[in-house]
């Protein structure tokens, strides 16, 4: 993406477990944890070709049948919030944006 | 017409592919599956088979994208090792944990992020 230049932008979905090491998921932790930091590397890298990377953070469970619950998250309000970054103005870019359900427990 | 290369297009990876599609942008997702590469493309996205831990399957879809309508502008790796067919402990379970050996399902998350991080197209 860097060659064929002008501005782009790389969104790279991660979970709750890149924030934080949870009881029986210590090995996906492992993995999201190295995510976040190969992002947070890449936005730095990628900057100058104007490409801007962000890290979504999906803090929660998604919703995969389409139900009302609410301590879930559901796809379209997470593609809503993939949508958000696309559109940045440079002035203003978000390399890391997590997302939870209000209804559902979070710790920061 | 911006262009975008959803990679993952299952669950959330589809509702970003439908999100997009209705915002006018060309899209193809990249997926493994053939349901849900089927999904892709009854959606109105063009549907690539891509192996997320390949770097060199990643850069094709990318260079296919690019000569195709001219340039690639979003990228999103949705991509994960959990879903489908695929079972086990979500997160590998406890460690110590007799049935838990070194995830290979958690080494696949670094490797998928590095290999589109680090598609480069060749200079045309």
């Amino acid at each position: 993406m860097s060659a064929q230049g002008g501005p782009a932008t790389i969104v790279q979905v991660t979970g709750g477990s890149a924030r934080r090491g949870m009881p029986g998921r210590g090995l996906w932790a492992a993995g999201a944890f190295g995510v976040r930091a190969l992002t947070q590397a890449a936005a730095s890298e990628l900057r100058e070709q104007e490409i801007h990377v962000a890290l979504l953070i999906v803090d929660a469970s998604i919703d995969r049948s389409g139900t009302d619950d609410l301590g879930t998250a559901d796809p379209g309000s997470l593609a809503d919030a993939v949508a958000y970054l696309a559109g940045q103005s440079t002035r203003a870019v978000t390399h890391e944006l997590q997302g939870t359900p209000a209804r559902d427990n979070w710790t920061p | 017409m911006p262009t975008a290369l959803v990679i993952g297009a299952r669950n959330l990876g589809f509702a970003v592919i439908e999100r997009l599609l209705s915002d006018g942008w060309t899209v193809a997702g990249a997926a493994r599956s053939l349901e849900t590469l089927a999904k892709v493309r009854s959606a109105g996205a063009e549907a690539l088979d891509v192996d997320v831990t390949d770097q060199a399957s990643v850069l094709a879809a990318l260079q296919h994208l690019g000569a195709r309508h001219g340039r690639v502008d979003l990228a999103v790796n949705a991509a994960s090792p959990y879903g489908g067919s695929r079972s086990g402990p979500f997160g590998g379970g406890p460690l110590a944990s007799p049935a838990t050996s070194p995830s290979r399902r958690s080494s696949l998350v670094p490797l998928a992020a590095r290999s589109v991080f680090s598609a480069r197209a060749p200079a045309s």
